[in-house]
């Protein structure tokens, strides 16, 4: 799984400049396609169809880490136990109960607007599954950093070490993450989770849930609500 | 889950039709999509919608027979549900949706009432509880306060407290003790 972060790799003169595949449209697919073609070039071009992990569902690797998380619950729970608590929180909901982004968003950041919701959780999990990657690679011994961290500050510390250390060529925390709107979104959720963390969220159901009689226009949504689970994690991904 | 709209009274003794489950979508979201259509196309028009759910738990409900039930006024209307995936018509040889007499689907509708209690039976201050349904469903929390069919759940997440006030019946009794707000049963 580590190798297939560096395939993915930003850095520049390393991999494929981030700027070029974001000028096309479903970038990723694109990023996924390069990737494929430089593990097997003579595969890639002797198919009669497109190569990708759509058209070959074993090549998707966003699967890798559900079948970690889902064959061994104990070590990813341990692994996942050293990053900051709001990606813990992303990674549990996420990879192991189901839950939908807008979900866990609209859970950990109530007072966010939904599409920011989205972008926070999307962030925390890119950036938990690039530390998830470095503390596989360490063996899980980064809990001592994430016992001394109690500030913002030292939050950033512990991330910073945890994407340098575990790296063949270190690099910075803002090299790591180019993209502005990245790093000011994790910057921005580290504050929330500042602000939240001695602090309680209040939710209400609405009562007609628990009734056996429902009126069909009360809030349904709150009844039925989607899981990736049946579709797969592909699905609400992108 | 008797799902219900307008005058259902005008409905009663009417027969019902069954409609089965065609795919391995979940059985809710099917039913959510059968509500939607149903208040769309019927309008004004009164309608009752079975869901008769047996018992709820990690992998989603499980059903007292293999159909969902619906009555209307007019049984025809109901042939242009055909665009909602993963339901269809029971029908008969000629085509025609089969109606089931009101009797036997209200045998159903008191077996299903009386389901609705199990799968949070014994739930009392102290216990360990999974949300079922709703936004909140899949954690694991603990009941704080219980009064009448209200629970107060706390959910410990890693970065924060949640404090869930939610109906009793959408709560799941946990055996174990499950520590952790992500418990899953193995």
């Amino acid at each position: 799984m580590f190798s297939a972060m560096k395939h993915n790799d930003f850095r520049p003169g390393f991999g494929v400049e981030a700027e070029d595949l974001s000028r096309y449209p479903g970038s990723s697919y694109n990023q996924r396609a390069i990737s494929l073609f430089r593990q097997s070039p003579e595969k890639a071009l002797s198919n009669p169809t497109l190569v990708s992990s759509e058209a070959d569902p074993s090549s998707d690797r966003s699967l890798a880490i559900v079948a970690f998380a889902t064959d061994q619950p104990e070590r990813f729970i341990s692994l996942v136990s050293c990053l900051p608590p709001t990606i813990q929180d992303i990674f549990f909901q996420y990879y192991l109960l189901g839950r939908t982004f807008s979900q866990i968003g609209a859970l950990l950041f109530p007072n966010r607007a939904p599409n920011t919701q989205l972008k926070y959780v999307k962030t925390g999990r890119q950036i938990g599954l690039r530390a998830l990657c470095v503390a596989i690679k360490m063996g899980g011994r980064l809990r001592k950093i994430k016992m001394s961290a109690s500030l913002k500050a030292k939050q950033r510390q512990i991330v910073r070490n945890m994407l340098t250390t575990g790296y063949d060529h270190p690099m910075t925390f803002q090299e790591f993450i180019r993209y502005p709107d990245l790093a000011g979104a994790y910057e921005e959720m580290l504050l929330e989770l500042e602000n939240g963390k001695h602090s309680e969220i209040s939710v209400s159901v609405p009562k007609p849930l628990g009734e056996f009689e429902v009126p069909a226009n009360c809030d349904l949504s709150q009844i039925f609500v989607p899981s990736w689970s049946v579709l797969g994690p592909n699905t609400v991904d992108s | 889950m008797l799902i219900q709209s307008g005058n259902v009274r005008a409905l009663n003794q009417l027969p019902w039709v069954g409609m089965e489950l065609a795919s391995d979508a979940r059985t809710d979201e099917i039913v959510l999509h059968l509500i939607r259509w149903a208040v769309r196309e019927l309008q004004n028009e009164p309608f009752q919608i079975l869901f008769p759910i047996k018992a709820r738990g990690l992998e989603g409900p499980t059903l007292l027979s293999p159909c969902i039930w619906m009555r209307v006024k007019t049984v025809n209307r109901l042939n242009r549900i055909k665009p909602i995936f993963g339901l269809s018509l029971v029908v008969g040889p000629n085509g025609k949706a089969i109606q089931v007499e009101d009797g036997f689907v209200q045998g159903l509708i008191l077996q299903a009432r009386q389901c609705r209690q199990a799968w949070s039976r014994g739930i009392s201050e102290g216990s360990r509880v999974r949300v079922l349904v709703g936004r909140q469903r899949m954690l694991c929390g603990e009941v704080v306060k219980l009064k009448g069919e209200v629970a107060n759940v706390l959910i410990a997440l890693r970065s924060r407290n949640v404090r869930l006030t939610v109906p009793v019946g959408a709560l799941q009794k946990l055996e174990t003790d499950a520590k952790e707000y992500f418990y899953k049963e193995s």
